[in-house]
């Protein structure tokens, strides 16, 4: 990654269309005390030279670690790219004795006892946030979608809006945070709000316009690149794509793999059958909807934009997978839908599965243990 | 002095015992603090010299008088301590990293020829210098633990640290009982005694661990184990366990790192030693360390002081190069083998008290090995902490 500092936007890089970009943000664990332990140095050092697909990076602070896939063409390219990188970490963990666990926060471990990352970035960000830095200890799942020009990545940008909570309650995994259960079924997604970039971006459905107001930001000097902006989505011109932020990681590659395939087959559906034009009043129950999602996950409310419309979010998923269906079909992606259609039939998520793990098991450490477990792929 | 009143006492004071022990343990606590926040060093390395210059003062007799009860406390400082080592060693850990296991035979190994070869070319017995290259194996669990848990360190170094000395302790007492079953035959020529004598010890000590472990483990599903109040149960149940080892003359060393592995390895549930517990533990080391100075003799470190110096070179040689030769293959970088090897070299205070117990059953000894030994663990022991608190600020895993 290299740091764009000029004032002008990078070019739009062509990309295909609707091809698939998975990142996630992983915590290491250490097997003493099961809490956040420094240890992505020796995980990269190790990891290093080691054939895998994709890519591993440092994220903010040492206890954070990030991978990501190549371009995948569908699900079943992602699934298999994520669970051989996947194989190749947990290896390298198991030798370092230490743990990876998906899921959007850690459990109980405090922020302040964590360190930030050695680079000049890193340390960069710590000082412009202070304290925020570290309580962004919080691990996200990214989705890139390739688009075949800026333009339609902008409409399909704000074209997706609506369907941010589908996204949010179906990734949640982050009910607990310093220890305490927050009610929230994604508690990740409150750290982001914090920043004061966080939000949504601008509704602008034109390159050009959206370069000029890039611009104008970079003259006010609060951003240096695009990566300042802490969007829910975001183009990325260097890649060609808009990139979904709002996910936590799940608790499994293959749950994420399914995810992706879901924004995938939605992506499909509204650029080819161009449901609904977006418009700026979109967003008036944008914030609404997000914290709904955040909250309550399945049982959360939905204003349909653009009408007074209210809906349970499950009944708005279950509803827009019956119509996506026939793109998830021609993308191969019918396994997944189905897939995720009875976690949310069962009404489960990663958040009520790391909630039934602290019942029935009575001990944070052992929820993150168990937690560990699964995301090696050892536990079913 | 006749006092004027029967109530009131004598003239001179006479200033029990009682009172230098304690005027010891505020005098080392204080010390502690001292060394701490003038110096930055762990608390640890002010107590044995404290310890030592008691002794001096004092006497002889302060610690022999008191030697029954002393000893008794030293016990159970020791045996938390050793229980909480054997709770981090995570055998799925040494069965995923092949590596690490093979690290550990090899420096206990390097370490245990390094001190037979020193001692031997320094015109000791063979079956001394066996002994003393058996106790050189071992690394000293309560320094290692006390400075991990002082710099409340995390990561490969400390981690490692931790579960190499927990092997190298188990190694090395089971050395000793074997070289010990040798001198038996040496000595009063009876090959039952000593083939069943090491393995008395290790048998026997593997079965009073397992019901330690059980015990606690079954207490957790009950009580909450992590609340203040269940340490005095904890501590009861571990009292009990030092009364049934002494009743069955087994090693403590051996039962309460045998204890803390079953229970950290019997299921694969997550196990944390309770923290308060561990404070329990903290400060009785107090008192371990303050024993263990009062032991160093300054005749020993005149008699053993330059055997010993050389000794405590060849041993630390040997530590960090078997630690070197595997650093790759076992998944850290140079520089944290560089650290975890020095930070190895600590020598086991236990193995002080083995060698003077050792010293008592074979008083031929007294004059060759035993204050080589003691004077080798007395330097290590004022040094010691020192080193490893260095090592773990250099590996950037201090985190206090």
């Amino acid at each position: 990654m290299t740091e764009e500092t000029g004032s002008e936007l990078p070019k739009f890089s062509h990309s295909a269309p609707l091809t698939l970009g998975v990142e996630l943000e992983l915590q290491i664990v250490g097997s003493q005390d099961y809490n956040l332990i420094g240890a992505a140095p020796d995980l990269l050092r190790e990891m290093a030279g080691r054939q895998h697909p994709g890519d591993i990076k440092p994220e903010m602070t040492d206890s954070m670690i990030e991978l990501s896939t190549g371009i995948c063409l569908d699900y079943n390219d992602a699934l298999t790219q994520l669970r051989s990188i996947r194989n190749t970490l947990v290896h390298q963990a198991d030798r370092l004795g230490i743990l990876l666990s998906g899921g959007g926060t850690h459990p109980f471990q405090h922020w302040g006892q964590q360190a930030i990352f050695d680079a000049p970035r890193f340390h960069h960000l710590s000082q412009l946030y202070g304290y925020l830095a570290k309580q962004f200890t919080v691990f996200g799942q990214h989705v890139h979608i390739g688009c075949a020009c800026p333009d339609q990545a902008l409409w399909l940008l704000h074209a997706f809006g609506r369907y941010i909570p589908h996204l949010i309650a179906l990734s949640a995994a982050s009910p607990f945070v310093q220890g305490f259960d927050t009610g929230f079924q994604s508690a990740r997604l409150n750290s982001v709000f914090a920043f004061p970039l966080s939000g949504r971006a601008p509704f602008v459905l034109n390159w050009d316009d959206f370069s000029a107001y890039y611009r104008k930001m970079i003259a006010t000097g609060v951003v240096k690149s695009m990566k300042d902006f802490y969007w829910d989505i975001r183009p990325k011109p260097e890649f060609g794509t808009i990139e979904l932020r709002v996910m936590d990681t799940p608790l499994t590659v293959d749950r994420a793999a399914q995810i992706a395939a879901y924004a995938q087959a939605l992506a499909r559906y509204l650029l080819e059958e161009k449901p609904v034009e977006p418009h700026e009043d979109d967003y008036l129950v944008y914030t609404f909807n997000r914290f709904q999602a955040c909250r309550f996950g399945y049982d959360g409310t939905l204003v349909v934009p653009g009408s007074a419309e209210q809906r349970v979010i499950r009944d708005d998923i279950l509803r827009t997978m019956a119509i996506v269906e026939v793109h998830a079909y021609d993308l191969g992606s019918t396994e997944a839908l189905n897939l995720l259609r009875t976690e949310v039939l069962q009404r489960r998520n990663g958040a009520s599965e790391v909630r039934d793990a602290y019942v029935r098991e009575g001990a944070l450490e052992e929820v993150v243990r168990q937690g560990s477990e699964r995301w090696a792929g050892r536990l079913i | 002095m006749n006092p004027s009143a029967f109530f009131l006492p004598d003239w001179p004071l006479a200033i029990g015992p009682l009172l230098w022990i304690a005027l010891a343990v505020v005098g080392a606590a204080l010390a502690g603090e001292w060394v701490r926040h003038h110096l930055g060093l762990p608390r640890i390395t002010a107590y044995p010299v404290v310890g030592m210059v008691v002794a001096a003062l004092a006497g002889d007799p302060l610690v022999a008088e008191h030697s029954e009860w002393l000893h008794r406390g030293l016990d159970v400082a020791l045996a938390i301590l050793l229980f909480e080592l054997g709770s981090r060693v995570d055998l799925r850990w040494l069965r995923n990293n092949r590596w690490l296991l093979v690290t550990s035979l090899c420096e206990s190994l390097a370490a245990f020829g390094a001190v037979f070869l020193v001692s031997r070319h320094l015109g000791l017995a063979a079956e001394p210098a066996a002994l003393l290259a058996a106790i050189g194996m071992a690394t000293s669990p309560a320094v290692i633990m006390r400075v991990v848990a002082e710099s409340n360190a995390q990561g490969q170094v400390s981690t490692r640290l931790l579960i190499l000395t927990a092997l190298n302790t188990i190694y090395a007492v089971v050395t000793v009982n074997l070289t010990l079953g040798v001198l038996h035959q040496r000595y009063s020529d009876d090959w039952v005694l000593a083939i069943t004598h090491p393995l008395y010890l290790l048998g026997g000590g593997l079965l009073v661990g397992m019901l330690l472990a059980e015990a606690v483990s079954r207490l957790d599903r009950w009580l909450r184990l992590r609340d203040e109040y269940a340490s005095a149960v904890l501590l009861g149940l571990v009292l009990m366990t030092i009364g049934l080892i002494e009743a069955l003359r087994l090693p403590v060393t051996l039962c309460m790192l045998f204890a803390g592995i079953v229970l950290r390895n019997a299921t694969p549930r997550a196990w944390v030693f309770p923290r308060h517990f561990g404070s329990v533990g903290g400060v009785l080391v107090v008192m371990l360390f303050l024993v263990v100075g009062a032991q160093i003799k300054i005749e020993y470190l005149l008699t053993g002081g330059f055997l010993a110096l050389v000794l405590i070179a060849a041993r630390s040689l040997a530590k960090l190069c078997g630690i070197l030769l595997l650093a790759r293959p076992a998944g850290i970088s140079w520089r944290q083998g560089l650290l975890l090897g020095l930070a190895l070299s600590p020598s086991a205070g236990p193995v002080m008290v083995a060698a003077a117990e050792i010293g008592r059953i074979y008083p031929q000894l007294q004059g060759t090995m035993v204050p080589v030994a003691m004077s080798a663990a007395a330097i290590m022991e004022l040094a010691g902490p020192v080193i490893v608190a260095l090592c773990l600020k250099w590996s950037g895993e201090r985190r206090d």
